[in-house]
């Protein structure tokens, strides 16, 4: 234990995701220590960050305005929809530059033991956007365990009603790795979600 | 395999201690409450990922240290393996397998033991959860992939169950049926590999039954279930993934206004139990204390019988205490069908509770130290 403030700089860094008692510590004694470390930029940045920053409108994806960057980029497809659980998500599809539709923000995945049901998810929003016809697919992107499973079937069966295609992304072996190496479950899966390369 | 050097620090009453062992049979003697079983804690917890005495880590960090490392090297042939774990008293494990990070379950492939324990009388005379869990173990090292669909399984039950019980008596809910659903296919994929199991199994037990008991001694093990008709899971040729989808499915239906009103999952390999027999009468009702110890320890045998025969080879066998519990003959005959093993590792009090064929290198311990 620490006198007074330097004890509740340490507290207050231990409850950040991540940054176990040890962290905490040496963090706050670089903030004390550091000559020149300017303190006062950090504070205002974390200060207007909780101003500024709110959810998408839209999507729900992170956003300093109504809508998100990428909702209002002309430039994106306009006819795709791509599910995830966590806005966090949306930043590991969109690193792959690859993906050029929209999105949408859940807020999570379906855990009875965490009194998450479809209602505290974002999806009566989902149903909203999709009743604009140009969209033409759902692809779910929900997280490949037991909780995003079941949401994806969820969604996959309230979907079903809609003239629109929708689409689970695969899961599998990952890429540039050896196959010796992965782990039985997600070889199994591997051999469950093959195609056929010769048609 | 066998097991070449144990070193623990702070684990249960070991401040500092390092053993190294040879192959063949080693006698761990010290009087009650030394800490020869917390010596071979250490390498059921590496093999197991859990204790075969208590559940979770607390109890194995020693009383005033934060956390508690063990190291165990073991050989499986020619090839040398260290298994290290630091268990922290508020942090998760850490494990490391050979220099490389690993997950917890991943011990579970990489060291195999197959313990006989006092408590072992429980897989006759206890309750199924005791019987489960020692299809569950052994499964686990069996088929790779046991472990991750029962784990799944389980938690698929504690939201299944969650739901029930924020749903009752209102069945409208529009999630329950995925969730039923997530219960079949990981319930009969895990009912799949248990029966299997116990087929593989049946006839190692009648053979080691006959071994302890004597040859004119038959021993039978099923597996049962409230979704099938006694003798179902029994036959020849087992059930089928899909029939036993099927089965579990139906008996879901039929429970379902129960399950609503009681919010629980009434059907499922999470309430399934092993019906044991001796000369044809169920074993748990009808042995007497001797038929017991002969069951239990038969049924330790069995597993490591098929093991040995297995792809991982001999597992390393370890004798808890357990020789104070069993009459001469019992003993007799129970060193005399484990004295093949590659490495049997023995605790005891009373060295001559301990058969001769099994007295190998002696090592006294004293008050969490190593003599």
């Amino acid at each position: 234990m620490y006198a007074g403030i330097v004890q509740e700089l340490i507290d207050e860094l231990g409850r950040l995701p991540g940054i176990g008692p040890k962290s905490a510590q040496r963090i706050a004694f670089h903030i004390v220590q550091t000559e020149g470390f300017e303190v006062s930029n950090l504070a205002r940045v974390l200060r207007e960050v909780k101003e500024r920053v709110k959810f998408c409108r839209n999507c729900g994806n992170i956003s300093e305005e109504d809508l998100c960057s990428i909702c209002v980029d002309p430039k994106r497809d306009t006819s795709k929809i791509c599910v995830v659980e966590e806005a966090k998500d949306v930043a590991a599809i969109e690193r792959t530059r690859q993906y050029r539709g929209l999105y949408h923000v859940l807020g999570g995945a379906i855990s009875p033991i965490d009194g998450i049901g479809p209602d505290q998810l974002r999806i009566k929003q989902l149903l909203e956007r999709l009743s604009d016809t140009s969209i033409e697919e759902v692809i779910i992107a929900t997280d490949p365990n037991l909780e995003g499973e079941a949401t994806a079937v969820f969604l996959s069966r309230t979907l079903s009603a809609l003239p629109i295609r929708v689409s689970r992304i695969a899961s599998g072996l990952p890429v540039g790795g050896d196959l010796e190496y992965a782990d039985e479950v997600t070889l199994g899966r591997a051999f469950e979600g093959r195609r056929t390369v010769n048609d | 395999m066998r097991i070449s050097k144990i070193d623990l620090t702070n684990f249960r009453n070991y401040e500092n201690a390092s053993l190294d062992l040879d192959p063949g049979f080693t006698v761990l003697l010290g009087k009650n409450g030394q800490g020869k079983t917390n010596l071979i804690e250490s390498v059921v917890w590496a093999s197991n990922a859990s204790s075969h005495r208590v559940s979770g880590t607390d109890p194995l960090i020693r009383v005033g240290a934060d956390e508690a490392v063990l190291r165990i090297q073991c050989r499986q042939g020619e090839r040398a393996l260290t298994i290290a774990a630091q268990l922290n008293r508020n942090k998760p494990t850490v494990v490391m397998i050979g220099s490389h990070p690993a997950k917890l379950k991943d011990l579970v492939a990489a060291i195999t033991t197959v313990v006989f324990a006092p408590e072992d009388l429980a897989l006759v005379k206890g309750d199924p959860a005791d019987r489960r869990n020692y299809l569950d173990v052994l499964a686990s090292k069996i088929f790779p992939n046991y472990l991750a669909t029962l784990t799944d399984y389980e938690r698929a039950i504690r939201q299944r169950n969650s739901l029930l019980k924020t749903i009752r008596g209102n069945s409208e809910n529009q999630t329950l049926d995925i969730w039923t659903e997530k219960i079949i296919s990981l319930g009969a994929k895990t009912i799949e590999y248990r029966l299997q199991l116990v087929k593989q199994l049946l006839p190692y037990l009648e053979q080691s039954y006959q071994n302890i008991a004597g040859d004119n001694h038959h021993a039978g093990i099923s597996y049962v279930s409230d979704i099938a008709d006694a003798g179902e899971f029994s036959r020849d040729d087992l059930p089928t993934l899909q029939e036993i989808s099927d089965l579990l499915s139906r008996a879901l239906t039929n429970k379902a206004a129960q399950e609503i009103e009681r919010g629980v999952t009434l059907a499922g390999p999470h309430r399934d139990d092993v019906f044991l027999s001796i000369n044809s009468l169920p074993a748990k009702t009808h042995s007497s204390h001797g038929e017991s110890w002969s069951m239990a320890i038969s049924l330790r045998l069995a597993a490591a019988k098929l093991l040995k025969d297995g792809p991982l080879g001999d597992p390393v066998l370890i004798l808890d205490d357990v020789f104070a519990e069993l009459d001469v003959s019992r003993r007799e005959r129970l060193a005399e069908a484990i004295k093949d093993f590659e490495q049997v590792l023995i605790t005891t009090a009373d060295p001559e509770d301990v058969p001769n064929v099994l007295r190998g290198t002696i090592v006294e311990i004293e008050t969490g130290r190593i003599k």
